[in-house]
């Protein structure tokens, strides 16, 4: 969408004469915002945490000490963010929960992304009976919380990391199926759809070639906002004791561990807590401004 | 009128065909035999082959699927979702005998959410872009990123444990104790709200804010109204509109929020005995609290839309 017709006189020059590119300055814009450039700094932060864990990590996270004197200690030198119940580090644990929140998270939307993106084509794109049938599908789904179906598939399906990310992805579907049909309803009336049409052009080649890169803007940002949403599901599931089995820590299942020792330990639940919230927080602002960038029709709604 | 109330209800019956066979084809992913997890198996006792062959009739897992679908439809649209296995008692009547208690928190956070956020989001939009509506902004979606059971135990530290104002947990019926029932009940319904309140405030400044923009207030401004008259008769008045559907969908996030905070509070809702049932693998208690969410949600969305078409004609004719 923003292949380059403004006058080259206006793009920055940088040293060495090697021009910016005009795709790139809405991002550069973007990431102007102070707002925004943390929240990117927060989100790479953890996802340095989590992909790094084993070499960051103190302490292994499964090693218990429940010698006394050793477990439920404050934050000090040795474990700078306290032990928990059972003398594991906190520091330590946090760290490879983030690989699992945030792996669950991504990997979830992912899944669910790539599958309510190709049905929502399917539907906008075919029309018709197909059209019916996978918006009362979608319909259905859009019926049940994500935090509801999931429980329901968990039950089912029993507790393990992969059926978290099958259940938490599944709800996923529904809103990018919607989010896409209406899209490429809108996208197919284009003149030039119409054109790459009368010249002859296969369905499908107008489908990918024509129709799908007019739709991605606000796939990219649901998607930002569906990782929010998945990262939020698994922690309320994993503090409900429903999700990641122990002893894998993940920041909803610390949380639910720290919830127990309220009275006296309430250092314990804020760490994880202040995580998951700034995660999400920061998901959701970034959804905001990639939304200002790749869509400014609805900038400031 | 007619016409749209029958499309729409004729719409919605295959939706709801298709949320019942889905949670129909939970029971069919259990894997192993489903007879252990339809009747509770202790310990991962081995059956006689005989007691198997026997439960396998009664509960027509010898059938072919849809014929089982056939069967688990006609019993589930009776109200029958089976017994839960851990009471033997009909999970229809455990769940019917707890949908009080959540209705009661349900209702208190709607309140809350809706007297917090209108104020919120109309002061938010009269001085837009000034700091009170940045910092309104802020709020409304710090109240959405903090998650419910994270704000429960701050709100908990704070005030059960520190200020100790407010009991942590527990439950009383209003008709006992009205005053330590509503003390029970702030801390609750607050943090179910929460995530109510950042939506709502944003939908009704981004909803006030496009009505300002409307010709007829232009009109209205320019024949000379004083500014609170346009503002309350004719501007909020159309406002509102969009925002009584979004109230209707508050009741997916109210259920689903209402599993975690139950469970926090010690609430005895319909969330948190699906938790205990979860943790029982009692199967039937999960399957019936899944249809009756679902189908809740459904039929609030269903209401929302034909009371919308009522108070907004012009949708009827999109």
């Amino acid at each position: 969408m923003s292949t380059s017709s403004e006058p080259l006189a206006v793009q920055p020059v940088l040293a060495g004469g090697w021009q910016l590119s005009p795709r790139l300055r809405p991002w550069l814009r973007m990431l102007s915002d102070p707002i925004i450039a943390a929240s990117v700094v927060i989100v790479v932060f953890f996802a340095v945490c989590a992909i790094f864990a084993p070499l960051l990590a103190p302490y292994d996270p499964y090693q218990t000490n429940t010698n006394p004197g050793a477990f439920l200690k404050g934050p000090s030198w040795t474990h700078l963010l306290g032990t928990d119940v059972l003398g594991r580090d906190q520091l330590s644990r946090m760290l490879y929960g983030a690989r699992v929140s945030l792996g669950v998270g991504v990997v979830a939307t992912a899944l669910g992304g790539s599958v309510g993106v190709l049905l929502g084509l399917i539907a906008g794109f075919v029309r018709g009976i197909v059209d019916d049938v996978i918006m009362r599908c979608v319909e259905a789904l859009l019926s049940i919380p994500q935090l509801v179906l999931a429980l329901g598939l968990l039950a089912a399906l029993g507790r393990s990391v992969h059926t978290l990310v099958i259940a938490i992805g599944i709800g996923g579907i529904a809103f990018l199926a919607r989010l896409v049909r209406s899209q490429v309803l809108s996208v197919r009336e284009f003149d030039y759809v119409l054109a790459a049409r009368t010249i002859g052009a296969h369905p499908m080649r107008v489908l990918f070639r024509h129709v799908w890169p007019n739709c991605t803007a606000p796939v990219i940002v649901s998607l930002s906002l569906g990782v929010g949403f998945a990262v939020l599901a698994e922690s309320g599931l994993s503090f409900l004791g429903l999700g990641v089995p122990p002893p894998t820590p993940s920041w909803g299942s610390l949380l639910q561990y720290a919830f127990q020792y309220l009275y006296g330990y309430a250092y314990l639940s804020i760490v994880p807590g202040v995580a998951i919230s700034l995660l999400i927080l920061s998901l959701s602002l970034i959804g905001d401004g990639l939304r200002d960038v790749l869509d400014p029709s609805l900038r400031g709604r | 009128m007619q016409t749209y109330i029958a499309r729409r209800l004729l719409q919605a019956i295959p939706v709801l065909l298709l949320i019942t066979f889905l949670v129909f084809f939970l029971e069919q992913l259990i894997p192993g035999d489903p007879v252990y997890a339809l009747i509770g198996s202790s310990g991962g006792q081995e059956l006689a082959p005989s007691v198997i062959r026997q439960y396998r009739k009664e509960f027509h897992l010898d059938d072919p699927i849809p014929v089982q679908y056939a069967i688990w439809l006609q019993h589930a649209l009776h109200g029958d979702f089976g017994k839960s296995i851990k009471s033997q008692r009909p999970v229809t009547e455990e769940l019917r005998a707890r949908i009080p208690v959540t209705l009661q928190l349900g209702l208190a956070a709607l309140i809350i959410g809706i007297v917090v956020s209108f104020p919120l989001g109309i002061t938010a939009a009269l001085f837009r872009n000034s700091l009170l509506d940045r910092a309104i902004t802020v709020f409304s979606i710090a109240a959405v990123s903090i998650p419910g059971f994270f704000l429960a135990i701050l709100l908990i530290i704070l005030f059960a444990v520190k200020l100790r104002w407010l009991p942590a947990s527990g439950f009383t019926e209003v008709t006992t104790n009205p005053v330590k029932a509503i003390k029970l009940l702030i801390l609750p319904a607050f943090v179910l709200s929460s995530g109510s309140i950042g939506g709502l405030t944003r939908f009704v400044r981004s909803s006030l804010l496009e009505v300002l923009r409307a010709d007829y207030v232009r009109t209205a401004r320019a024949k000379g109204l004083p500014g609170t008259r346009v503002i309350w008769l004719h501007a909020l008045k159309n406002a509102m509109l969009p925002v009584s559907t979004i109230i209707g969908l508050q009741i997916g996030f109210l259920l689903a929020g209402a599993l975690i905070i139950e469970q926090i509070f010690a609430i005895p809702g319909i969330g948190r005995y699906v938790i205990q049932g979860f943790t029982d693998k009692d199967f039937p208690v999960v399957q019936g609290y899944v249809l009756l969410v679902a189908t809740c949600i459904l039929v609030t969305s269903l209401l929302t839309d034909l009371i919308y078409s009522v108070l907004d004609p012009r949708i009827r004719f999109r």
